[in-house]
């Protein structure tokens, strides 16, 4: 499978499940009562033909040359990117149960550490360090937005 | 004549304020340095400073962000002159020569010529802009919702179509971007929409989290490859940044040539810096009498695209500002963030607040003047940065994402959101979708859902009303046209080849 394969069918589900969930949209009290539908429904729609001509075209290609298929095992960057996004989700759930000056630190230094190695340890500290605590001061005393507090020292 | 004065000297009675050209200095500051930056282009420049600007009122915002805008256009050819990468899209073309001029050990005269050309370029725009502004906004307030709604149609459809990659790809892009703008509760019924049962998107996706997890978390995810990269050797030492009589003589013409040219291309929904400075650069090649010496480091071939390109982002704000219609990427980010502050951009925004209009435009003139000292005198400091290798930069430019999107509406939700569409994003990326439809579609789904809704309001729900004036006919001509005309080039080009 190509990924335009992939993304024509994507389309074509999304336009077809968007559009089910438009025309069953609780009707309007006020005015028109399908009012609140009819620009979703012309949108569902516009996106099922959107994915059904990418297959059309894709498959019209596919009788004139080979095509590289997607593989599903994770190249090197795939990887990298997996544990960052992993990273970057843990950040949000920790944001602020630990305050911005630890979850940013710990997120920082572990992001740091995947691309850098743990032998630069020192500038990964000092970078890490000097974002959290930067930022931490820039917006609670200039820009006067308090980010989330450190839950047991109130920092 | 008059008027046009009157409004340019109250718009420099704000633009000389002293906060605000302390605004507009950082603006063309941050710009250039973010500009220089590999893989972070003007949107993601002025997507970071987003969250500076929540705290400086509606004029300094904009100010700012205008100033980034273009002191990003002015910093992405420092390092496609310098290590032939470059800063973004629309500095491709000025690797062509100004690399070549660099090896030739002429970086002094390459890194002049871009930045008296990008100054050019800009001031010209700025003061054909000061002559369009008023008259375009006048035209747009006749408007009705029908019309406008057209207006909007064609604009997306001509961003989609004109998408390099593929026309269906570039649809399916502004089809997303529509639906998400319809998430939320729908204003005018109360009736909830696509919320999924979850009360955090009641109020709708706020567009900035997309523009941030599309430009900075996306656009760090499809740089990976660069993180393993050694640290960069950039030249730091340099003569005085400066150009020949010789040089100055080959340029200026190409420069005159070039301006209008990118001017046109940025007013154009969709088109951009990136094809401006294209165009300009195979214009210059073509009516060149030595055309063999581009590519091997000609001044002309790298001022023309130069100027085109500060001309293109000029023109890219004038259908922002006067009709609410973003035609890029970057503009879209800035209307995102004027919103936001509860300014609608648009014809009314130079009647209801002038002094924002015109002290934004007033204080282009400034930031050309500044971001030109920025860039030839104190280049040579500046530059520095482009030794700052990825590995420590994309970390960075994740943490000032989560800061900006945090402080949006201080939900932890967005975070999420963000995270998802920065996924989104990479997607698109691997599949060859063009991500600005989907952008502008966001951004402008919500008023083209409301004009649609008035005008079948207004015409008690009969459809005749999108074609019932010559503006609209005009318009959805224009729409066929603007889609049409790619497929029939592309056709052509296949039959020329196969």
């Amino acid at each position: 499978m190509t990924i335009n394969t992939i993304t024509g069918i994507l389309s074509f589900l999304i336009g077809i499940g968007y559009s089910y969930m438009a025309w069953t949209l609780p009707r309007a009290t006020v005015g028109n009562p399908i009012a609140p539908s009819v620009f979703p429904l012309m949108l569902g729609l516009g996106m099922t033909i959107m994915g059904i001509l990418l297959l059309i075209q894709e498959k019209a290609w596919l009788l004139k040359k080979e095509r590289k298929s997607v593989s599903l095992t994770l190249t090197q960057y795939g990887k990298s990117i997996a544990t960052v996004t992993f990273l970057c989700i843990l950040y949000a759930f920790f944001f602020e149960r630990l305050g911005y000056l630890l979850s940013t630190f710990l997120f920082l230094s572990s992001v740091l550490s995947l691309f850098n190695g743990k032998e630069r340890w020192k500038s990964i500290l000092g970078v890490s360090i000097g974002f959290s605590v930067g930022v931490y001061a820039l917006f609670g005393e200039v820009l006067n937005i308090q980010l989330p507090r450190m839950p047991f020292l109130g920092l | 004549m008059d008027v046009i004065l009157s409004n340019l000297s109250l718009g420099l009675q704000v633009a000389l304020q002293p906060i605000n050209i302390f605004w507009v200095t950082l603006g063309g500051l941050l710009g250039t340095v973010i500009g220089m930056l590999p893989g972070l282009g003007p949107a993601t420049g002025v997507a970071v400073l987003l969250p500076l600007t929540f705290t400086m009122g509606p004029v300094g915002a904009l100010i700012t962000m205008a100033g980034g805008y273009y002191g990003a256009m002015f910093g992405g050819s420092r390092s496609s002159i310098l290590i032939n990468t470059p800063g973004d899209g629309a500095a491709i073309a000025a690797t062509f020569d100004g690399y070549p001029l660099a090896m030739k050990g002429r970086a002094e005269a390459a890194l002049a010529i871009s930045a008296i050309a990008s100054f050019i370029g800009g001031m010209i725009s700025t003061i054909v802009m000061i002559f369009t502004a008023v008259p375009v906004a006048r035209l747009a307030i006749k408007f009705g919702p029908a019309e406008y709604f057209l207006l909007m149609v064609f604009a997306l459809s001509a961003t989609a179509a004109m998408s390099k990659t593929n026309v269906v790809k570039g649809f399916i892009s502004l089809f997303l971007g529509l639906m998400v703008s319809t998430v939320g509760l729908d204003a005018q019924s109360g009736v909830s929409r696509f919320t999924f049962g979850i009360l955090e998107l009641q109020g709708g996706i706020d567009f900035l989290i997309i523009i941030l997890g599309i430009y900075a978390l996306g656009e760090v995810f499809k740089s990976f490859r660069m993180i393993h990269e050694g640290t960069r050797k950039v030249q730091t030492k340099f003569g005085p940044i400066w150009i020949t009589k010789e040089d100055w003589k080959r340029s200026w013409l190409p420069i005159l040539r070039s301006t209008p040219l990118g001017f046109f291309v940025g007013v154009l929904p969709g088109a951009g810096g990136t094809m401006a400075a294209l165009m300009a650069y195979n214009n210059e090649k073509n009516l060149s009498k030595h055309p063999e010496e581009f590519g091997k480091g000609a001044i002309e071939g790298l001022a023309a695209p130069e100027a085109a390109n500060n001309a293109a982002s000029v023109g890219a704000l004038i259908p922002m500002m006067t009709l609410g219609i973003p035609g890029s990427g970057t503009t879209a980010v800035m209307m995102g963030a004027l919103l936001m502050l509860g300014l609608q951009p648009g014809p009314l925004l130079f009647e209801k607040h002038p002094d924002i209009a015109w002290g934004m435009i007033a204080s282009m003139i400034i930031g050309n003047v500044i971001c030109i000292i920025i860039n030839m005198p104190l280049a040579k400091m500046l530059v520095r940065v482009l030794a700052v290798p990825a590995r420590y930069l994309f970390p960075i430019v994740l943490g000032l994402a989560f800061i900006g999107t945090y402080a949006i509406n201080n939900m932890v939700t967005d975070l999420f959101i963000m995270i998802i569409f920065g996924l989104i994003g990479l997607f698109m990326e691997k599949a060859d979708i063009p991500t600005s439809p989907m952008i502008l579609a966001g951004i402008v789904g919500g008023m083209m859902e409301q004009s649609f809704r008035q005008a079948r309001l207004i015409s008690g729900g009969d459809w005749s009303i999108f074609w019932g004036s010559p503006i609209c006919v005009t318009l959805i001509l224009l729409t066929i046209a603007s889609i049409v005309w790619p497929i029939v080039k592309e056709l052509k080009r296949k039959k020329g080849t196969g």
